[in-house]
């Protein structure tokens, strides 16, 4: 069994987190942060009906596998698709289809965000590299920092519901230090929007 | 009487929307206004709100008793930060200079941080009637579950230890501009 500090972990995630921050722009992690808001809160208040919803569309979509409206019998196909049990029932798959959905939303987010605010990337050697400035970068490895900590605090409770897991890591513990240093993280999320609106804003004329 | 989270958000919103309309800069000189407002009522607000009632009552303006004391008091904290709030969106002097962001990015800016003062506006103000027990009878108690969960995260009882270091930050953000 390995020992972890519930600080090890935070920091693990903020320095994942600032890793990827340093090889993109300020927009692309701002993209991956409402990725990240619209999860956790879509997970948080709206979870039974997107599992619901999910459901559905999982008879739907063997309704259609089955034959469909164009099956010799349409409606005793139905009713035999009605029957089978649920795609998401336990709270196992509960979790699974949570976890799925959060990755997925956080992706989307970043790829939409990667085309929507395109940079040309140059030769470094025999390498492509994007060139961005090191206030730009900084910046980046700011909300990258804050987008780790972010996914630490809605994935810890989920991966590790237990006081104990096999790794040792006391989640209670870790769940209080997450929830605890939240307001300094939004606090230093407002102070990068700032820093980041003031560099984007046109000076004055003299 | 109705649910105070309700009204709360709305003039959250309100404020999100007047950013988005005066854009990033305009809304940044407006934080900055309100955080060193904030500061003031941190450190010297119990002091003052004391002279000024005492102020009141050698005036011969009565508020003998607690439930006027603190009715006193709540409405010192209420006028003074609508006071700070109408003098900082009504002038141009605290903006910050230059040219805001074009495009959605500018939208976005202006929204969070107009978002940020209705929190700072309406946040103070909630404070300081909750701490003062709802001296006006336009509440009705007890809270919904949702309105004690918010009261915990209003302005003055997370941001009080970090208020010098963001006023400070502010002000040197709009000298270096």
């Amino acid at each position: 069994m390995v020992s972890v500090e519930p600080s090890w972990v935070i920091l693990g995630a903020v320095i994942l987190g600032v890793l990827f921050g340093l090889f993109q722009i300020p927009v692309w992690q701002g993209c991956v942060m409402v990725g990240v808001v619209i999860g956790r809160a879509l997970m948080t208040w709206g979870q039974s009906l997107v599992v619901s919803w999910a459901n559905k569309l999982y008879v739907v979509v063997r309704f259609a596998l089955q034959g469909g409206l164009t099956a010799d019998d349409p409606g005793a196909v139905f009713a035999k698709v009605r029957k089978l049990s649920p795609l998401i029932a336990t709270d196992q798959d509960k979790l699974h289809f949570t976890l799925a959905l959060f990755g997925f939303l956080v992706f989307l987010m970043y790829f939409l965000g990667r085309l929507r605010f395109r940079i040309r990337p140059t030769f470094f050697g025999p390498i492509m590299i994007f060139r961005i400035s090191w206030k730009r970068r900084l910046l980046a490895c700011g909300l990258g920092a804050i987008n780790g900590y972010l996914i630490a605090h809605f994935l810890i409770p989920l991966l590790f519901p237990q006081p104990e897991t096999v790794i040792k890591v006391s989640s209670g513990q870790l769940a209080n230090l997450l929830d605890e240093n939240l307001v300094l993280v939004l606090i230093g999320f407002i102070l990068m929007l700032i820093i980041f609106g003031l560099q984007a804003s046109g000076r004055s004329q003299g | 009487m109705g649910a105070i989270e309700i009204t709360w958000g709305v003039l959250v919103i309100a404020f999100g929307l007047i950013g988005i309309v005066r854009g990033f800069l305009k809304e940044l000189g407006v934080t900055t206004v309100l955080l060193i407002v904030l500061f003031g009522f941190d450190h010297w607000g119990e002091k003052i709100s004391g002279y000024v009632f005492r102020g009141l009552n050698m005036a011969r303006i009565s508020f003998a008793g607690e439930p006027k004391e603190s009715i006193a008091k709540a409405s010192f904290y209420i006028i003074t930060i609508v006071i700070a709030t109408f003098i900082s969106y009504h002038g141009e002097t605290l903006a910050f200079q230059g040219t805001p962001p074009k495009g959605i990015a500018g939208v976005l800016l202006g929204l969070v941080i107009g978002l940020v003062n209705g929190y700072l506006v309406a946040g103070t103000i909630w404070f300081y009637v909750d701490k003062f027990d709802y001296p006006f009878g336009l509440i009705s108690k007890p809270l919904t579950p949702l309105a004690q969960e918010l009261i915990k995260i209003l302005p003055l009882a997370i941001l009080s230890p970090f208020l010098p270091f963001l006023a400070v930050f502010m002000v040197i953000a709009r000298v270096i501009r």
